[in-house]
């Protein structure tokens, strides 16, 4: 008798044991400080990245962010994808990457639905511009045509109510878009749906 | 005996660490003066390296920073040394000397003219580790003399730099992709080098953020194009913002304060 309610606890036990639970045990920050303005709590989990996107030349990484009383999933998103045979002027860096206050992230889950996240504040991107064959940056030299590469930089937040976490941890994702102005970015975890939100979910601690 | 190798990796595991970084005993300056004729006292911190010794050369920037006090104004003074590389345009690329093609000389004074001009209200966005920042803007109109080198030199042999450090980025080059003739890529292209000494007017926001934040990187804002001295996270620049520096700035600070009397 004994014997069956040991594995019976243990059964309710390990069920209850999520795999949220065992990432959250394991979180690392990359920011873990308080906002010098408003004395707020800052927290950034470690970026997460996605497959490396050689044929799209986006990669996408992710935070899950505890701001205050406010929580956010946070993306960063790194360019490649611009190709000129002259060098950018500065109004063409500061219109590479602009992604509008209230930017659409689409994120295809497992099942085919589409959820979305918005924006809280609009974002223009930093760019800096590459020469081929001139720069020492791994990452462009694979073959790109001859010319200038915009490489651009941008980390955007999405606010996220107790709603959102609950169907982003709910299941698994496969591709994200995101909707900046005049172009969007498409970030792939790869051939499989990924748990990488979940990941980086898990790691942003309950609110008060 | 077998301390002394723990004894190393001790002092290397703190060499990266926050314990490393001691605050300065003792403040040097660049200029301690009054002015004779108004009484204006003018202060100025030596500079301190805040970058790391390695550049990718990607518009990346190389600098130090030092705090300027005169006549009761602060400034944050940033002294910065980049290189860029720009494109030889497809229609000079064939010809034997193109010197002689006027169309060839204007791009010539295009990239030499272009490339370092700081106008007032142009910005240095110092980037905080609460994931905010803080914006300075300048009050004066500067431009700067940059110096170029064509396809096929480097701009270390005409200004100076030692043959070491055109190795070492040589080097660093051929690290980077074992797949891209570098040398031959880079004949096509030529470089321009820009040195700078820029100052900010810092006002009473920006010294509180300064004296508590912990800075992860600065952006500097020039007509044309952007300076960047940071880290990135992801982790693809081996150049970057000493993880302390944001320490020196504090220090300066500090420094002007002692100084000043404060």
């Amino acid at each position: 008798m004994k014997m069956k309610t040991l594995i019976t606890v243990l059964t309710m036990a390990l069920a209850s044991f999520s795999a949220s639970d065992s990432w959250a045990a394991s979180c690392k920050y990359q920011w873990d400080t308080n906002n010098y303005r408003t004395g707020e709590k800052v927290l950034w989990s470690r970026w997460v990245m996605n497959k490396r996107m050689i044929t799209t030349g986006v990669y996408g990484l992710l935070s899950g962010v505890l701001e205050g009383d406010n929580r956010y999933l946070a993306l960063q998103t790194v360019t490649y994808n611009e190709h000129t045979k002259s060098r950018p002027t500065k109004e063409e860096i500061d219109s590479a990457m602009v992604i509008p206050d209230n930017a659409k992230l689409s994120i295809l889950m497992a099942d085919g639905s589409t959820f979305d996240l918005f924006a809280e504040h609009g974002v223009i991107g930093d760019t800096s511009v590459i020469v081929n064959g001139a720069e020492l940056d791994k990452d462009f030299q694979m073959g790109r045509e001859d010319g200038y590469t915009y490489k651009s930089y941008a980390v955007v937040k999405f606010p996220l109510d107790d709603a959102a976490i609950a169907a982003l941890k709910g299941q698994l994702a496969t591709d994200m878009r995101l909707h900046a102005t005049g172009k969007n970015y498409d970030i792939s975890f790869g051939s499989k749906p990924s748990d990488k939100i979940q990941e980086v979910l898990a790691c942003i601690p309950p609110l008060d | 005996m077998k301390t002394l190798p723990i004894l190393i990796l001790i002092a290397a595991a703190l060499g990266n660490s926050g314990l490393a970084y001691a605050a300065k005993s003792k403040c040097e300056f660049s200029q301690n003066t009054v002015d004779d004729s108004t009484g204006e006292r003018t202060i100025q911190t030596e500079f301190d390296t805040v970058t790391t010794a390695m550049s990718t050369g990607e518009s990346e920037a190389n600098g130090a920073i030092s705090v300027l006090m005169t006549g009761g104004q602060k400034y944050l003074a940033i002294k910065f040394d980049a290189t860029e590389h720009f494109r030889l345009p497809d229609e000079f690329a064939g010809h034997e000397d193109p010197n002689w093609d006027p169309a060839y000389r204007d791009f010539l004074d295009d990239l030499l003219g272009d490339t370092a001009i700081f106008p007032v209200g142009s910005t240095a966005r110092l980037d905080l580790d609460d994931q905010t920042s803080v914006t300075l803007a300048r009050d004066e109109h500067l431009r700067v003399r940059t110096h170029y080198a064509e396809p096929g030199q480097s701009v270390s042999s005409r200004d100076g730099k030692t043959e070491s450090a055109k190795k070492l980025v040589g080097f660093l080059a051929k690290m980077a992709s074992t797949d891209v003739d570098v040398n031959s890529d880079a004949s096509r292209h030529y470089t321009v080098a820009t040195k700078a000494v820029l100052k900010y007017p810092i006002d009473a926001e920006a010294e509180d953020l300064l004296r508590r934040a912990v800075v992860t990187g600065i952006r500097i804002e020039a007509r044309d194009r952007y300076y960047a001295m940071t880290w990135r996270s992801t982790s693809r620049q081996i150049v970057g913002w000493s993880d302390k520096s944001y320490l020196k700035i504090r220090d300066a600070m500090h420094c002007i304060d002692e100084a000043a009397g404060r």
